[in-house]
């Protein structure tokens, strides 16, 4: 736009060549916006001088002119500055302002919040931004939700070191995971997906609560998180960072970006970790943390011409995983010990080409396609599991604004899976209820309609229809709505949707293969599940002391129909059923955020969470889960951005254990109990130090390992999965991030 | 019981550092401390990278002792002191950054704010 005004204005220069500059009269004109109306205190002046002027009520200026330039400068809160060619003074200029600057980021001059809710959006979505990930060590995706307090991550069992997610109280499997908006670390990938990504490679994070789009399919029943890599047009052209922890783990990132030209940009990116200390400190004789090591690669390509756009990315992971019973004294090793071991190979890659037919209409189509490879080679103790899973999937979506009232998505996709299971041992009782080998095929299409009649008022709705090679045909319906009766101050949402999934039982539950638990598979055992999901929720924001405190309410309830009910209530197995009545997930949480003074801001949330499942006939707690959350996070920064400090407070709540039996090996309750971490980070012009510790007040669970001592035998109760709290002590670790910064 | 003690002492110490901190900076940011200057400087911000690359650079600039972007105003105020630099090496490192500054007043730059009613920071002095 800039361009062609500027070639307009020449043109009309040399058409009235020879009109003079009247240093008397000065020059006049109007500012306006796409719509026509005139734009009220826009700042107009000169480049390079300090003579200026600012529009009228009805967008009119005047403005004396300059002898040292002819290039006027007009800006506005929420567009882009634009420059205007004045050749002759005398002319009234007409000046529309285009290019809008989307403010649902909080631009000032003071610190930026790194959690920003959108206010835009009709999806209540959070996103994680770059700077937020840097507030705490966030080795990996797993680590980045420290300072949120809408995401749990736990351990699932204290031998493997898998790492789950919790959003709104329910399991990952019922988040959906993207990589930049493709299904990503899914099925084979589910239990230690979250180590797959590493922290330094991530520019964002988007966490979206309720229902979601049905854009990315019948998934999501609770949520979607979707990560954002660095990208290679706008990162720095080489960053590194190394990490060190008092655990003994050591890590190396580094990401190369260089601009081919003015359309082809391409980055690589690195990851090098392990940890390979023995810490055993509740000396049960297993390790605390499993020995670990993982190399990840990643190229990636941007290729931009006129309206058309290409990307494409691959990836490359390898990760071991060893742990298991020692010997404290190398002299006297253990006979037979218990041992875990669990070597990964992955890779993924994804293309998407994307053309924009229409800029004002924003009228664009895209085609997605991506696959991977997983490989998953596992022993625990005498029970082998091994998994392969290859998956391919396309998504081509159009878009299109009828008018800026209406707008339309469409689109029809494909996805297909391939899983080769082996589970050694006749540990598990009904197996041949499971599909080991599968392919399944999923066909499907969708609408999504956007009705804004006004800045007030959004409404979304949402269908889809898929059919799966195993499940048939099933429909997904979805809807948004929200209303913002006073701009920006309030903000309510509201949702309801439709989720499916199929359960991959024992990729999912493969943590629990570290126990002496027996694993019995009902008859017709159906993996099929779904849910309704409805949430609402209001954001309030109001300047107080003319600063914006903001207060966040939420309320979310998952209703199952169908779901794959683990039942550990017998401590000597755990058994697979169908849903047979009730299964819910209920949370309501509010979130405060003040900045008290310049840097400095504080966030407090608090949530409860109320899971129940029916199991054997009757409505139950959900084991493991805490029945409320509290987290109180501040971060300061001096004036110049030299130092950081952030320190994060979690109270985990009480919650129940499952059923520990006539002879009780463990409590039928676990306690609530405080984490604090806490970070230094001192700023130079190119890098970068950060040193900090977590868990700092030292909590641990006692107990970790059921039975730890006999994990072999008839009457073995060993058990690595009721893990509830922190298995190692104050961790603490230091870290150096150095880049050449980019140039625009 | 024995947590939720722990919790109330975390969050008292939450509180304490909020309360304690804003006095002690908002006695640093009321006396202009002698030998140090204030300049506003207006200039050509498009976004938030511009910003980032202001934010990354002139603090590193020798007597810089604070500085504010504004992308609303299209404004970068800096406080320095006088004894270590000037308005016209802050315009040359500006330039470096491919940012043609120019020193307004302050009456200017409100000029703007006047308008913005949008609730963000209102810092300056009437």
């Amino acid at each position: 736009m800039k361009h062609i005004k500027l070639i307009f204005a020449l043109i009309i220069s040399t058409l009235i060549n020879g009109a003079a500059l009247y240093a008397s009269s000065p020059v006049k004109g109007v500012v306006k916006d796409k719509d026509n109306n005139p734009v009220i205190g826009a700042n107009v002046w000169w480049l390079g001088t300090n003579v200026g002027a600012t529009t009228n009520t009805d967008g009119v200026f005047e403005i004396k002119p300059s002898e040292n330039t002819e290039k006027l400068l007009v800006s506005y809160i929420g567009f882009s500055t634009d420059t205007i060619l004045v050749t002759n003074p005398a002319n009234y200029l007409d000046v529309v302002l285009g290019g809008e600057v989307a403010l649902n980021e909080v631009v000032v001059s003071e610190r930026k919040l790194s959690t920003l809710t959108s206010r835009i959006d009709p999806l209540q979505t959070q996103k994680i931004t770059y700077d937020e990930l840097c507030r705490a060590a966030c080795c990996n995706l797993a680590e980045s939700f420290e300072t949120n307090p809408s995401v749990d991550v736990s351990y699932s069992d204290a031998a493997t070191g898998a790492r789950q997610i919790r959003l709104l109280g329910l399991a990952g499997t019922y988040v959906q995971m993207l990589t930049e908006q493709f299904p990503n670390l899914q099925g084979a990938a589910s239990p230690f997906g979250l180590s797959y990504v590493p922290g330094p490679w991530m520019e964002s994070i988007q966490v979206s609560k309720g229902t979601s789009s049905v854009k990315n399919g019948y998934e999501a029943l609770t949520g979607q998180i979707n990560i954002e890599y660095k990208k290679p047009q706008t990162s720095d052209p080489l960053s590194i960072n190394l990490f060190g922890a008092s655990t003994g783990r050591l890590e190396g990132n580094a990401d190369a970006n260089i601009k081919v030209n003015d359309k082809l940009a391409t980055g690589l990116l690195l990851h090098y970790s392990r940890e390979k200390e023995d810490h055993d400190s509740n000396d049960d004789g297993f390790l605390d943390m499993p020995k670990t090591e993982q190399f990840n690669g990643m190229n990636r390509w941007y290729y931009i011409n006129g309206d058309y756009i290409f990307q494409a990315l691959a990836n490359v992971m390898h990760e071991k995983r060893e742990s298991g019973q020692f010997s404290h004294d190398k002299s006297h090793p253990i006979v037979d010990p218990y041992k875990i071991g669990i070597e990964t190979n992955r890779g993924f890659f994804f293309t998407k080409n994307g053309y924009i037919f229409n800029r004002e209409k924003n009228t664009s189509m895209a085609l997605l396609l991506s696959g991977s490879y997983h490989n998953q080679d596992s022993h625990f103790g005498r029970t082998i599991y091994d998994v392969n899973q290859k998956n391919i999937y396309a998504n081509l979506i159009f878009e299109t604004e009828f008018t800026p009232v209406h707008k339309i998505s469409t689109g029809a996709s494909f996805v297909y899976d391939h899983y080769k299971e082996k589970l050694g041992e006749a540990k598990a009782v009904g197996i041949e209820n499971l599909k080991l080998l599968r392919n399944e095929s999923v066909v499907g299409v969708y609408g999504q309609y956007t009705f804004t009649p006004s800045d007030k008022f959004t409404f979304l709705a949402g269908v889809r229809g898929d059919v799966h090679s195993e499940h048939g045909f099933f429909v997904t319906p979805r809807m948004h709505v929200k209303y913002s009766p006073f701009g920006d101050y309030l903000n309510l949402r509201a949702s309801v949707g439709k989720g499916y999934r199929v359960a991959n039982i024992l990729v999912e539950n493969s943590y629990l293969l570290a126990s002496s638990r027996k694993m019995i598979f009902e008859k017709d055992l159906d993996p099929f599940e779904s849910a309704w999901n409805y949430g609402a929720s209001a954001h309030v924001t109001f300047p107080l002391f003319s600063r914006d405190l903001s207060i966040m309410l939420e309320w979310y309830y998952t209703d199952f129909q169908k779901q794959v009910v683990a039942d550990m209530e017998d401590p000597q197995a755990v058994r697979f059923y169908n849903l047979d009545g009730r299964s819910y997930a209920q949370n309501a949480q509010i979130e405060v955020s003040y900045p008290f003074f310049r840097g400095f801001t504080l966030t407090g949330a608090f949530r409860w969470t109320d899971v129940k499942t029916t199991y054997d006939g009757e409505l139950k707690q959900k084991p493991l889960t805490n029945e409320y959350k509290g987290l109180l996070t501040a971060s300061y920064q001096t004036k110049l951005k030299k130092w950081q400090f952030d320190v994060t407070s979690q109270l985990n709540g009480k919650g129940r254990l499952p059923n520990p039996g006539p002879d009780p090996l463990w409590e039928e309750n676990f306690p609530s109990f405080v984490t604090l971490n806490a970070q230094v980070t001192k700023y130079f012009r190119t890098w970068s130090i950060y040193v900090g510790g977590e868990n700092l007040t030292g909590y641990k669970q006692k107990n970790t390992i059921i039975d730890a001592g006999n994990p072999w035998g008839e009457d073995s109760r060993f058990d690595g999965t009721m893990v509830w709290g922190p298995v190692h002590g104050a961790k603490f670790y230091v870290g150096v991030r150095w880049s050449i910064p980019k140039k625009d | 019981m024995k947590m939720r003690k722990t919790f109330g002492i975390i969050a008292a110490l939450f509180m304490s550092f909020t309360l304690v901190i804003p006095a002690m900076a908002a006695d640093t940011e009321k006396k202009e401390k002698k030998g140090q200057a204030t300049t506003i400087f207006r200039m050509e911000i498009d976004c938030q990278s511009c910003v980032n690359n202001i934010e990354k650079n002139i603090p590193w600039e020798k007597g810089v002792t604070d500085m504010k972007c504004d992308i609303k105003t299209q404004t970068v105020e800096v406080t320095y002191k006088t004894s270590r630099t000037n308005d016209s090496t802050l315009i040359a490192a500006f330039k470096k950054l491919g940012k043609d500054a120019v020193v307004i007043t302050e009456e200017q730059k409100n000029e703007v704010k006047e308008h913005d009613c949008s609730g963000h920071d209102h810092s300056h002095s009437h």
